[in-house]
């Protein structure tokens, strides 16, 4: 049963219904118009919450093998999440977009929560209070706030098999 | 790992991990980090690994409680591929061989 519902679920097989405000789809788009800049301008070397994104597949000391593993996957990996981002800014201001481009939400939520957490220095016990003495950090934190709560909708609304949407 | 705010959360029963097979080379190790959303971990462990829920959330739980668990393992192939996959879904993956 459910008592409310949230901003994104399952009206079909494979259709979702999206239910943001103008004002929330523009931060979308905004935030990730600001990814593939980001994502186009610098590396995991050059910025570290573009590593965060990036990680080493194997520990640190084995240097060949995380250059194997990046010239290996490093194009395939970044593709994948630019190909994410500009399927979430089409469809920012869809009111239904189908699975596939609501797992590019998904991913592209995720890696903009990557992104912003890491810049803020996030702990799992981050609360405003944090960040109050800095305006800039306290709206950014309020952003990563928001992106935390749609996510969890998105995962709420995919996981939500589709011979259970008839009765929701 | 954080919790996901208002979104509902269901947690099962945890399962007992299957025992790594011992001839098997290279072990997936997924580490804690303050970001990734439970639910999310959990949903990504289902959907990349076909793992049942109760399976997923017994090793979300290990990532979050003990700080890192081991996901898969196979041969070294097998493991850069399953890091890779996680990887691409913003998860902390690396691969090493078991020892």
């Amino acid at each position: 049963m459910r008592l409310r519902r949230g901003p994104v679920h399952r009206v079909g097989p494979t259709r979702f219904e999206v239910r943001l405000s103008a004002s929330e789809r523009d931060v979308v788009r905004s935030f990730a118009a600001q990814m593939r800049a980001l994502l186009t301008a610098e590396t995991a070397a050059s910025d570290p919450a573009v590593a965060r994104l990036f990680p080493p597949a194997l520990p640190d000391d084995d240097v060949l093998g995380n250059l194997e593993y990046e010239q290996q996957h490093g194009d395939e990996l970044l593709l994948g999440k630019l190909e994410a981002i500009d399927t979430l800014e089409r469809t920012a201001a869809a009111t239904e977009v189908s699975e596939d481009e609501m797992l590019a939400w998904l991913g592209s939520l995720n890696s903009i929560r990557l992104v912003v957490g890491t810049r803020l220095g996030v702990t799992e016990e981050s609360t405003e209070s944090d960040f109050a003495d800095d305006e800039e950090a306290a709206g950014l934190f309020e952003l990563y706030g928001y992106f935390t709560w749609l996510q969890g909708w998105v995962i709420e609304a995919l996981g939500d098999r589709p011979e259970r949407s008839a009765d929701g | 790992m954080m919790r996901a705010g208002t979104a509902p959360v269901e947690i099962g029963r945890p399962e007992t991990l299957e025992n790594v097979e011992p001839d098997v080379p290279w072990i997936v190790i997924v580490w804690n980090d303050p970001i990734n959303l439970m639910t999310y971990v959990t949903w990504v462990f289902q959907t990349l690994f076909g793992y049942p829920r109760a399976k997923a959330e017994k090793l979300m739980w290990d990532v979050h409680t003990k700080g890192k668990a081991v996901v898969s393992n196979g041969t070294r192939d097998e493991a850069e591929r399953d890091v890779a996959r996680l990887h691409a879904y913003g998860l902390w993956a690396t691969m090493q061989k078991d020892r």
